[in-house]
């Protein structure tokens, strides 16, 4: 079941492990879904209430740190706005997809958890085309 | 003699480091800010062979530990919980994965042999820090990629990382947000996704995606006149 569909306005983090984001460089393969993944994990931030981008990366930091069990030091943060992705997706992709993204919280671990949903795995010109959207690009650790 | 254990004593200045590869394991050492600068260079002497049997024995660290959060000696805990045969698997898929990247740094036709191995090790340290299941590099992805980069022997160094299932992903960005990208596929496989300028309205972009195989790839997007900007 998908929960609250996030607004427009709003703005996502994805972490992007080092395998993805080689010497620092976010590439398309940090947005392509596993096999058999339904969605691609983010989080939103300002379901965090924080009164800056620097505090959202920080909490968001810790989030990651209680749950997963180890995140490679040079893994990254890449900050998106909802809205600039979803529709720069619907207007560059071969066939309009609309991606759409919903809350789907973790109680406890991880309630900024969302995910990013209509991608498909063999989606690499839409994840070419998510990767142009990127607004910021933040280490994992301070 | 092995001294692969535990050898990441520092994580800043010089690093000594560790590493099997293939059927071989080599000491070497990496100052800070580059990577693994040293392995193969038998003329190095911190280089160090052992025996496949002697490496075998050992744990060991590569760069990407030292990555981890957690400092110290990198646990193998999850190895200690999977059966002896599915042990036995990754060790002999491990060892095919550093064959094929040692041929890619051997091979005397495939242009920055050095850049390219040194990124795929560190990319297959990557993938099994993440998983300590996985084996690292999907190996029939590596093999496609290496027959691929046998071929084409005059590319530009492509930016290289791996997708969340492991398969090599290559792009290349070019002048007027020219961009092309392949995602080697488990099989002999790749997809592609080319974004170029329009040739009537230069303002305007054309993007294209598609599926081939690695051989026929440079045919596949010949329309595109990808090699003519990916090739040196």
């Amino acid at each position: 079941m998908r929960g609250q569909k996030l607004p427009d306005q709003d703005h996502i983090s994805r972490l992007c492990p080092p395998k993805t984001a080689p010497n620092g460089v976010i590439t398309a393969a940090a947005f392509l879904l596993k096999l058999e993944e339904e969605g691609l994990s983010v989080n939103w931030l300002e379901v965090l209430n924080c009164s800056c981008r620097e505090d959202e990366i920080k909490k968001i930091r810790q989030i990651y740190s209680r749950k997963f069990t180890r995140v490679a030091k040079t893994s990254r943060i890449a900050v998106l706005n909802v809205g600039t992705m979803c529709n720069t997706v619907f207007e560059q992709s071969s066939d309009n997809r609309r991606i759409v993204v919903h809350h789907q919280p973790e109680p406890t671990i991880d309630p900024s958890h969302s995910e990013v949903f209509n991608l498909r795995e063999d989606n690499e010109l839409i994840a070419e085309v998510i990767l142009r959207t990127i607004l910021e690009n933040h280490p994992v650790s301070e | 003699m092995c001294q692969t254990q535990s050898n990441n004593e520092e994580f800043e200045g010089k690093l000594i480091e560790g590493i099997i590869y293939g059927n071989r394991a080599l000491n070497y050492v990496v100052l800070q800010g580059s990577r693994a600068c040293g392995a193969w260079n038998e003329g190095n002497p911190s280089c160090e062979w052992v025996s496949s049997n002697a490496a075998n024995k050992v744990d060991y660290q590569i760069t990407p530990a030292a990555n981890e959060q957690s400092y110290g000696i990198r646990k193998r805990t999850p190895f200690t919980e999977m059966t002896p045969s599915q042990l036995g698997l990754i060790n002999v898929e491990d060892e095919k994965i550093q064959n094929l990247i040692f041929q890619i740094r051997m091979s005397p036709v495939i242009s920055y042999r050095e850049r390219i191995a040194t990124n795929l090790l560190a990319l297959n340290e990557y993938a099994k820090e993440e998983s300590p299941e996985s084996t690292g590099i999907s190996l029939g992805s590596l093999q496609s990629f290496y027959d691929f980069i046998q071929m084409h022997n005059n590319l530009k160094c492509p930016i290289i990382s791996l997708t969340p299932d492991d398969n090599i992903y290559l792009s290349w960005r070019g002048e007027k947000n020219r961009l092309f990208s392949i995602h080697f596929l488990p099989g002999e496989e790749v997809r592609f996704v080319v974004f170029k300028p329009n040739d009537m309205h230069p303002e305007k972009e054309d993007r294209f995606s598609g599926r081939t195989t690695y051989d026929t790839l440079k045919e596949a997007v010949t329309q595109y006149l990808v090699w003519d900007w990916i090739s040196e």
